[in-house]
């Protein structure tokens, strides 16, 4: 039963209630890094990277902000953390992966303002998920994540290759094809319910 | 009690955050190339953006890697910034290195360090030359026997501005169309498409070229029009 339960929030998170293409949250960087196959998969990994830690840490911190019976304290101190692990990767990523550094640019720290990330923190609090679960749901909502900014990427890869109405070019066509995409994604919702 | 466990809570999150970065950032740090914080020391730090990138700090990196012209920078001209970047990228690593390490890590110090030693005179900044009336007639006149030339000056904004480093307009037409110089040098013509035409221009055969002349009055807009119609 428990084991059931953690799968089908996993699943909820990666394909129901996808976080960029059914919660519309961090369509920043799903519109901005999602040119080239190569740094939307980067992007991926830190997005999925800084979820998960992020989750786990704050699941504890707001153990902790229930105890001192400060709720209210969430946000700024979910910031914090999130803050500190984007920078973190942007020093670690600078020193191992100078290319994929220069490729992700400005978009890097600006997971620290990504939505989703922040969002996913608050939701988990907000459905009061045990540890374990957070855990599940963060990996699914990142998951969800590279999913979306994955596909997304390939499919705009291939457009830019093909002759399009001028007016059509760049955000324009990337903005109709991720609508689409965001209406495809529907037909998961019947596929668990919570 | 709720103010001060927030206050202690936040004080403490934000000391630990801050310790573990200054620890991760001592751990990963990376060793920059001096040459490149050298070089930006050079340039007028304006971040202007004439030379297409974003800052000069994106400028002075791509220089020190050789992607791009160590002349792209415009205000700097004026400051000797190109005379000085030559300087530096024609030295020795080690001696970079030695002289970074004397200044303290300090590119400016380094910077000087390096110019003292180099031995030569402080590099003059050069001026964008104004050409002389003289100047100006003489290379006109030297277009009346070249079509393709003339075409190319035509398409030129015919300020004389210098910035290309020619003597005016007509005679970096004239380099152009002898292919001594690249159109993209002429920094005003790149609101109005310069690179592109004159590239045109420069494929076109012998006879293609009578034809536009003929065509055309001796404005751009016509000659843009007739190469964007025929070409």
């Amino acid at each position: 039963m428990e084991i059931s339960r953690l799968f089908v929030i996993f699943l909820s998170a990666m394909l129901v209630n996808n976080f960029v293409l059914s919660r519309f949250l961090g369509i920043c960087p799903f519109l901005g890094v999602s040119r080239k196959l190569d740094t939307a998969t980067g992007m991926s990994l830190a997005v999925i990277f800084v979820m998960t830690v992020a989750s786990v840490i704050t699941w504890f911190l707001n153990q902790l902000l229930l105890l001192m019976d400060i709720p209210f304290m969430r946000t700024i101190v979910f910031i914090l953390v999130i803050a500190t692990l984007v920078q973190f990767i942007e020093t670690v990523l600078k020193k191992v992966s100078p290319s994929l550094y220069e490729a992700l640019g400005i978009y890097l720290p600006l997971i620290t303002t990504n939505c989703a990330i922040l969002g996913l923190a608050i939701l988990n609090v907000q459905q009061e998920y045990t540890l374990m679960e957070t855990i599940f749901h963060s990996i699914g909502a990142g998951a969800g994540f590279a999913i979306a900014l994955i596909i997304f990427a390939t499919i705009r890869e291939r457009m830019d290759v093909y002759e399009m109405p001028e007016s059509f070019k760049g955000l324009a066509s990337a903005l109709v094809t991720a609508g689409l995409l965001s209406m495809s994604f529907m037909g998961f919702q019947g596929l668990v319910r919570l | 009690m709720t103010m001060v466990y927030s206050i202690a809570l936040l004080g403490l999150l934000g000391l630990a955050a801050g310790t573990f970065l200054a620890f991760a950032a001592a751990k990963f740090a990376v060793k920059a190339d001096p040459r490149e914080k050298i070089i930006e020391a050079c340039l007028p730090g304006i971040n202007c953006g004439a030379c297409g990138f974003p800052g000069c700090s994106g400028l002075a990196k791509s220089i020190a890697k050789g992607d791009v012209d160590f002349e792209l920078c415009l205000p700097g001209k004026r400051s000797g910034a190109p005379e000085k970047v030559k300087l530096l990228l024609n030295m020795d690593q080690s001696r970079i290195d030695a002289a970074w390490e004397k200044g303290g890590e300090n590119p400016e110090k380094a910077l000087e360090i390096l110019l003292e030693s180099s031995g030569s005179p402080k590099p003059q900044p050069k001026k964008p030359s104004r050409p002389s009336k003289d100047e100006v007639l003489h290379y006109e006149g030297e277009l009346k026997a070249n079509d393709r030339a003339r075409l190319i000056f035509n398409i030129l904004p015919k300020i004389d501005c210098g910035v290309c480093g020619s003597p005016g307009c007509a005679a970096f037409a004239l380099e152009v169309a002898s292919k001594n110089k690249t159109a993209d040098k002429c920094v005003p013509g790149k609101r109005k498409d310069v690179e592109k035409l004159a590239s045109k221009i420069l494929e076109m055969s012998e006879t293609d070229i009578k034809k536009v002349v003929a065509e055309s009055s001796d404005d751009v807009e016509s000659i843009r029009e007739i190469i964007d119609r025929r070409f």
